[in-house]
């Protein structure tokens, strides 16, 4: 195992889609090289980083108000 | 007999629909609204134009529906028109400025800010507003092709073969695009982290 490979494996390693062997490859790696332990905690932080990003919002009733009128123009008068 | 929308299924409201059944629709805009407009306000983070894209989203629902062959696939349907939508709306946007999938390098250079393991810094430094803006910046500035899958995986949490079927792209593909997507915001945030590195903490030598 060197670091390019684990770069490549990083994503399924995080996601627990490798085999055991695969994985245990990596693991002993990552016990001996402090620069892929390192990608290994900032990619997981930038993945929790990034989900602290949403900004969740609510379409409003006036916002919803403005989408039926829309669409009741386009259905017509028959709905 | 009346007609229970609310427990109708997707591919049942989708069914009435293309039959002109209005109430029909409106049950689909309840369900969904709030999915699209967040979608699409993360995709432009722009709420105006978060809300222009729903609108257009579902007209095109009444438009096109009769395109959608299999009617339970309509919410991956919906999610891909979202982000065409969104895509039209940001190039708009940007007419006479570059194209959005330019001008960004093939090889993502990973030696200069591998080392530095800003994980373990307090958690004031890793949230301030400072930092927050910064990755926002940095999921904005993404190619367009890793962009979407970030913001679908990341933020709003889809799963891959959702992102998969709405983008019309293979599970490997979203994987691949999330992954370096991933790598570039993570070097983003080791570039901007690394001011509060000490020099002792940054391990030196070479890539194995």
């Amino acid at each position: 195992m060197n670091c390019k490979k684990i770069i490549a494996l990083l994503h399924d390693y995080m996601d627990e889609n490798l085999p055991e062997d695969l994985k245990e490859e990596i693991n002993s790696h990552l016990n001996e090289c402090k620069k892929c332990k390192a990608l290994f905690h900032t990619y997981s932080l930038t993945i929790t980083l990034t989900k602290k990003v949403e900004t969740y919002c609510n379409v409003t009733p006036e916002m919803m108000d403005r989408l039926k009128v829309l669409l009741h123009t386009r259905l017509g008068p028959n709905k | 007999m009346s007609i229970n929308y609310k427990e109708l299924k997707d591919a049942e409201l989708v069914s009435k629909i293309k039959q002109g059944d209005g109430e029909a629709m409106e049950e689909i805009v309840k369900r969904y609204s709030d999915k699209v407009y967040n979608l699409a306000f993360h995709l432009t983070r722009d709420k105006a134009g978060a809300e222009e894209i729903m609108q257009d989203v579902f007209l095109t629902v009444l438009s096109k529906i009769n395109t959608l062959r299999d009617d339970a696939y309509f919410s991956t349907w919906l999610y891909r028109v979202t982000a065409n939508a969104a895509y039209g709306f940001l190039r708009a946007l940007s007419k006479g400025k570059k194209g959005m999938d330019q001008g960004y390098p093939n090889d993502i250079e990973y030696e200069s800010t591998y080392a530095y393991d800003w994980s373990t810094l307090p958690e004031d430094i890793l949230l301030s507003d400072e930092s927050k803006t910064m990755l926002i910046n940095a999921i904005d500035e993404l190619p367009e092709s890793m962009r979407t899958v970030v913001i679908m995986k990341d933020i709003e949490g889809f799963k891959n073969e959702e992102i998969a079927d709405a983008m019309g792209l293979s599970v490997p593909a979203v994987k691949s695009r999330l992954h370096r997507g991933r790598l570039v915001l993570r070097q983003r945030l080791s570039n901007y982290f690394k001011k509060y590195a000490q020099k002792d903490t940054i391990p030196t030598g070479t890539t194995r």
